[in-house]
């Protein structure tokens, strides 16, 4: 997943796009040390740990676990991964572009 | 490599499930070793069945110690290094050659052999439950075994265990849901009763949303506090189970969330509408 997230954040990056972890390695500093290491220039929520307060709200019992909204915030794709989340992408950015 | 894409992806080559991952109980975490279970001094062929069963369990698990030794030193070479394709063929092959020889599969029959002995006893309903968690894929051995618990042992409270088990099993949904149905009305249990709501809105979930609201909803109304054996109260998950079905699923507006990034910088979801938005749940964990 992550060189293909890395590919999807550097052909977007003058899109109206974000990519958003949600990671459970450990507080703040453990996260920036993580995110240096693994060269993730996006952003992260610090989420702690698998039990961490938005993987239990959102019933998170999987991981990775994916979900895609549109530019409105609607859920529009969940758990695809690679090529179906490049495409889930492209679809949602092609909408946006139609709707201006 | 993320932790859980690996399992994930060593299972699937399994083509197996989690649970034979997990060790079994050991001898001495048994209701037979309580002395509130076996009021009277047992029958001594009941403490000759018993002492088996301990045997039996000791046997199995050096056994299940040993494959998994195996299995381990099948994935050894790759655990730093993602295996070439030939290498992962072949890694395969193995895997499935030792899979062939899992010893959950040869020691079902024998627990099923000892549960016939005695039928009564609480050392039957513990076998038959070592049969059912080896869920092998005798369907018929596993479906006997289910038939013996729901006829013969359904006041006890250690039914608890097959009403969890079968929310995860492969055995035809019809049966399950029939065994579900039984353990929840007739069980004097409200762990029992529990576990197989729970279990029930499981096997539901993919084919009637509706029925596993009503049955989440149920647990909230009538075991909120109660704690599940896997920690954690009944009321909490199932709260949960009905956010991610009447608030997650596609189509609708995702619910605001605000967090604390890397840089302690607090963000929303909603911080990004005029965007496509991809949120990743991960972890190396």
């Amino acid at each position: 997943m992550l060189p293909h997230e890395k590919a999807l954040v550097e052909r977007l990056k003058d899109k109206p796009f974000a990519l958003i972890g949600i990671n459970s390695d450990g507080d703040a500093a453990a996260v920036r040390k993580l995110l240096a290491e693994q060269g993730i220039t996006w952003r992260n929520a610090v989420d702690v740990s698998g039990d961490g307060p938005w993987a239990r709200a959102w019933n998170v019992s999987g991981w990775p676990t994916i979900y895609v909204l549109d530019h409105k915030g609607v859920i529009r794709f969940r758990d695809v991964r690679e090529g179906e989340l490049d495409a889930a992408v492209n679809e949602l950015l092609a909408e946006l572009e139609a709707a201006k | 490599m993320r932790r859980s894409i690996h399992v994930l992806v060593a299972l699937a080559a399994l083509g197996t499930h989690p649970s034979l991952w997990a060790r079994p109980q050991t001898p001495t975490a048994t209701p037979t070793a309580t002395p509130t279970a076996t009021p009277t001094a047992p029958a001594p062929d009941e403490a000759a069945l018993q002492a088996e069963l301990a045997a039996l369990d000791e046997e199995f698990e050096a056994a299940q110690r040993a494959f998994y030794d195996k299995l381990g030193e099948l994935y050894a070479p790759f655990e730093n290094t993602d295996p070439s394709e030939e290498e992962s063929a072949e890694l395969e092959r193995k895997v499935k050659e030792l899979y062939a020889q899992d010893p959950s599969k040869s020691f079902a029959p024998r627990f099923a052999a000892l549960a016939k002995k005695a039928p009564a006893t609480l050392v039957s309903a513990t076998a038959w439950l070592r049969v059912v968690n080896l869920r092998i894929d005798d369907e018929a051995l596993v479906k006997d075994a289910v038939s013996a618990l729901l006829a013969g042992h359904l006041e006890r409270a250690e039914l608890s265990e097959l009403a969890s088990t079968l929310g995860y099993t492969q055995l035809p949904q019809e049966f399950v849901r029939s065994a579900l149905d039984t353990l929840r009305a007739k069980s004097p249990h409200p762990s029992v009763r529990a576990a197989a709501t729970l279990s029930l809105a499981h096997v539901l979930v993919r084919s009637d949303v509706a029925q596993a609201k009503e049955l989440y909803r149920e647990l909230i109304a009538k075991f909120a506090a109660l704690e599940a054996s896997w920690g954690g109260s009944y009321g909490d998950v199932a709260t949960r189970a009905l956010f991610e079905l009447e608030r997650l699923q596609i189509g609708m507006l995702a619910p605001d969330f605000e967090a604390s990034d890397e840089n302690d910088v607090k963000f929303k979801v909603s911080d990004y509408r005029g965007k496509v938005v991809v949120l990743d749940f991960w972890g190396f964990w």
